[in-house]
C-alpha cells in the first residue's frame, strides 16, 4: 500500500497576538497534523506592519514545495481598515491552500473561498467592525 | 412577544420536531446508561432511580459521551429551529448563526452541582438569544430562576459600589423568579440577564437542552464567533451582497 504523502506548510504567527509565541506554535502545529501535514517553514509580519501583511505573499511566492499556509487566526486579515480579502484571494492564485488554526478552518481554493466568503465576513463585521472602535 | 424582561415562555410552534428531538435524545440516554424502560416520561422524570448510584467521575463520563452523540447523531439544530422557526426569525432577522454544539443538563433530586447564578453576556455576546429547552415539565426548584434586565442592571450596578459577590448573589436570588417551563415549551433568554438553578429539591430529575442563535452580522461577545458558532440560514440579499463583493475583489486582484 502507498503511504500517504505528508503535506508541507508554511506558519504565520500573529504578531499581535498577546501571548506567547509557543502557544501559537501549538495551535499552528495542531492544525498542521490535523490536516495530514507538518510545518516547515516560519514567518510573522512585522509588528508595525501586521496590519496589512505586506510581507506574507511574496515571502509564500518565492518558497517552493509548500501545500498551503497555516494562519494562527483569521484575526491576522481583520486589523487593517477594512477585511483584506484581496490577500486571500492572492494566495489561493498560488494553488496552495490557506487555513485558520484558532478557528480550524480551511480553505482549499478560490470557489471554497467564494462559498465561505459570508462567514468570514460576519465574523469580521461582528467582530472587529461593530466592537473597536 | 414581550421581550423586554429579558426573557420569556412560548409554547413551540411545532411539537413534531420537538418530539422528534426528545426521542432521540431519550434513545441515546437509554443507550448511554443501560435503561431498558421504553417509558419516555418515566425515563426521563425517574432518570435518577434508572441510574442508581454512580460516581460523579462516572456520571460525568457519561454525561460527556452522551452530548457528544447528541451532537455528532442528531439533526438538532434543524429540529430545534423547526420547533421555535417564527419567533427565532422575528427575534433576529433572516440572517443565522447557530452554536455548533447543542448542550444537555442533567439535574438529579439534590444534585449538590446546580448552576451557578451567573450571565452570558460579555462572554456571549448580548445580541445572542439562548433557548432553555426542557425535555420534562419543569417547575419549582426542577426549574432555572432569572433575573429581568432592570433588575440584573440595578444588581451589577450594587455590585460595582460594594464589590461584595455574597451580598450580590443573595440579593439577585431574592430577585429571581422561577420559571416554569412545560415539555412542549421553550425560555427564550437574553444572554445580559442573570440566571442559574437551585439544587432541586422536587422528587424527578430535570432534563433540559440549552442552545443559541445570533444574527450573523450583529457584534460578537469575547468568544471566538468562528469557534462558537456555524452559518445556519442566510437570506438572498446577503447571498447577492458577498457574492458581488467577492466578483469585484476578484477583479481587482487580475489588474
Amino acid at each position: 500500500m502507498k503511504a500517504k504523502t505528508k503535506k508541507s506548510f508554511y506558519s504565520c504567527i500573529d504578531s499581535l497576538f498577546m501571548g506567547i509565541n509557543a502557544e501559537q506554535h501549538d495551535v499552528i502545529n495542531t492544525m498542521a497534523n490535523r490536516e495530514n501535514g507538518k510545518v516547515i517553514f516560519y514567518g510573522a509580519e512585522d509588528y508595525f506592519v501586521a496590519a496589512n501583511q505586506p510581507f506574507i505573499l511574496t515571502k509564500l511566492m518565492r518558497t517552493k514545495n509548500i501545500d498551503g499556509v497555516i494562519f494562527f487566526t483569521l484575526n491576522q486579515f481583520c486589523y487593517g481598515e477594512s477585511f483584506n480579502l484581496e490577500l486571500l484571494i492572492n494566495i489561493l492564485k498560488l494553488k496552495i491552500s490557506i487555513h485558520f488554526a484558532r478557528e480550524t478552518l480551511s480553505i482549499q481554493n478560490l470557489n471554497d473561498l467564494k462559498n465561505k466568503h459570508i462567514d468570514l465576513l460576519a465574523y469580521y463585521q461582528a467582530t472587529f467592525k461593530n466592537t473597536k472602535k | 412577544m414581550d421581550f423586554h424582561n429579558g426573557y420569556f415562555v412560548k409554547e413551540c410552534e411545532n411539537i413534531e420536531s420537538l418530539n422528534s428531538l426528545r426521542l432521540q435524545v431519550f434513545n441515546l440516554i437509554r443507550e448511554e446508561f443501560n435503561i431498558e424502560c421504553d417509558d419516555i416520561d418515566k425515563v426521563l422524570n425517574q432518570f435518577h432511580e434508572f441510574v442508581g448510584e454512580i460516581s460523579d467521575i462516572d456520571f460525568n463520563k457519561k454525561r460527556m459521551h452522551l452530548i457528544k452523540k447528541i451532537n455528532e447523531n442528531i439533526n438538532f439544530k434543524e429540529l430545534i429551529f423547526t420547533s421555535c422557526k417564527d419567533t427565532i426569525l422575528a427575534l433576529l432577522g433572516p440572517d443565522l448563526l447557530i452554536q455548533k454544539n447543542c448542550n444537555i443538563v442533567i439535574q438529579r433530586p439534590n444534585d449538590n452541582n446546580p448552576s451557578e447564578l451567573h450571565r452570558d453576556a460579555p462572554g456571549n455576546s448580548p445580541y445572542e438569544i439562548v433557548l432553555w429547552i426542557p425535555l420534562v415539565d419543569c417547575f419549582k426548584t426542577k426549574a432555572m430562576y432569572l433575573v429581568d434586565y432592570k433588575s440584573t442592571l440595578e444588581l451589577y450596578d450594587g455590585l460595582e459600589k460594594s464589590l461584595d459577590w455574597a451580598q450580590f448573589e443573595r440579593k439577585s436570588i431574592k430577585k429571581s423568579s422561577s420559571i416554569s417551563v412545560d415539555f412542549g415549551e421553550v425560555l427564550f433568554f437574553s444572554t445580559a440577564v442573570l440566571h442559574g438553578s437551585h439544587i432541586n429539591k422536587e422528587t424527578e430529575t430535570r432534563i433540559s437542552l440549552n442552545i443559541r442563535f445570533k444574527n450573523i452580522f450583529s457584534p460578537s461577545g469575547l468568544k471566538n464567533q468562528l469557534q462558537f458558532f456555524e452559518k445556519f440560514l442566510v437570506s438572498d440579499l446577503v447571498k447577492i451582497g458577498s457574492d458581488l463583493e467577492f466578483r469585484i475583489q476578484k477583479i481587482n486582484c487580475s489588474k
